[in-house]
């Protein structure tokens, strides 16, 4: 009991909460900072030192690396706004509109990555910037999906800005299957994106190895950048609440 | 022999565009926190009474 009120007078005695939360950099979020510079370091010596250049695309498809990667983080994303917004549809806690938002954002970000990337690679490969079939039409969806997100927090009624967003994000995270599933849905020949994966794989071990470092590396990069995008938030809210 | 063309400069292109998007977002990230340090250090400093 005496320690307990020790610890309830030292809290009251320290700084206030948002003051601890800005200042304080844990050492565990240091390290995660390391470990994913790490790895994409790592995976930027794959990519431009050891995978031997690709014979009929020549240089342009080491973009693939980063290109992947990136669309899979960007699922992650979505995945952070739907268990975001389901929390927040339950609960009614701060924190987890927060997480939705965070994951709003960098999905934004992911998906706009994604959507340039792909577009310089067909250029040259394709001979054409972008071509109206599945994959690209219902990609094209999810990052509309993403910037609606940004646009109703931007410029949405203040009071229900987390009640609306919950609610697009929940809508918007049934885009991601079909965004999956959607090279299916035409025969290889109809369509422009290549089945790598399913029909014959990576013919190169160091293909294999630099793809799913990429991976790694970009949704552990995702996880972090919606972790430190989710901190600010609710430093944000809780000056909000003070005022 | 078979000549691999030369994508060099859509490469270079493709990995300005992604890293300079990821850089302008790590810079807004930064931006942020700072102006929420700054307004938590406004908080915290006492009111001047007139």
């Amino acid at each position: 009991m005496e320690s307990l009120s020790t610890a309830e007078k030292g809290t009251s005695a320290s700084p206030p909460a948002p003051d601890r939360l800005a200042r304080s950099l844990p050492q565990l979020e240091a390290l995660a900072i390391l470990l994913v510079a790490a790895l994409i370091f790592y995976l930027l010596y794959l990519v431009f030192m050891a995978v031997p250049n690709e014979r009929v695309m020549g240089a342009v498809q080491r973009i693939f690396y980063f290109h992947v990667g990136s669309a899979i983080a960007c699922y992650c994303s979505i995945g952070a706004v739907l268990i975001g917004s389901l929390a927040y549809l339950g609960t009614r806690r701060r924190v987890f509109d927060c997480i939705s938002e965070a994951g709003a954002e960098v999905g934004l970000l992911l998906s706009t990555m994604v959507m340039l990337s792909g577009m310089i690679w067909a250029r040259p490969i394709w001979n054409t910037w972008f071509h109206w079939e599945p994959r690209l039409v219902s990609f094209l969806l999810l990052w509309m999906i993403f910037l609606a997100l940004a646009l109703l927090r931007r410029f949405g009624e203040p009071e229900k800005i987390p009640q609306h967003c919950a609610v697009l994000g929940v809508l918007g995270a049934i885009t991601v299957p079909i965004v999956v599933f959607s090279i299916r849905l035409l025969p290889q020949i109809a369509q422009l994106h290549p089945q790598v994966i399913e029909n014959r794989g990576l013919r190169d071990p160091l293909f294999v190895e630099a793809w799913a470092v990429g991976t790694i590396a970009m949704v552990c990069l995702q996880f972090l950048l919606v972790y430190m995008r989710t901190r600010i938030g609710m430093v944000q809210v809780r000056l909000m609440e003070l005022r | 022999m078979e000549q691999v063309p030369d994508t060099f400069p859509w490469m270079f292109l493709g990995y300005a565009v992604l890293w300079g998007l990821m850089v302008m977002y790590l810079l807004s990230l930064g931006a942020r926190l700072r102006r929420v340090e700054r307004d938590i250090e406004l908080k915290g400093r006492p009111r001047d009474t007139p």
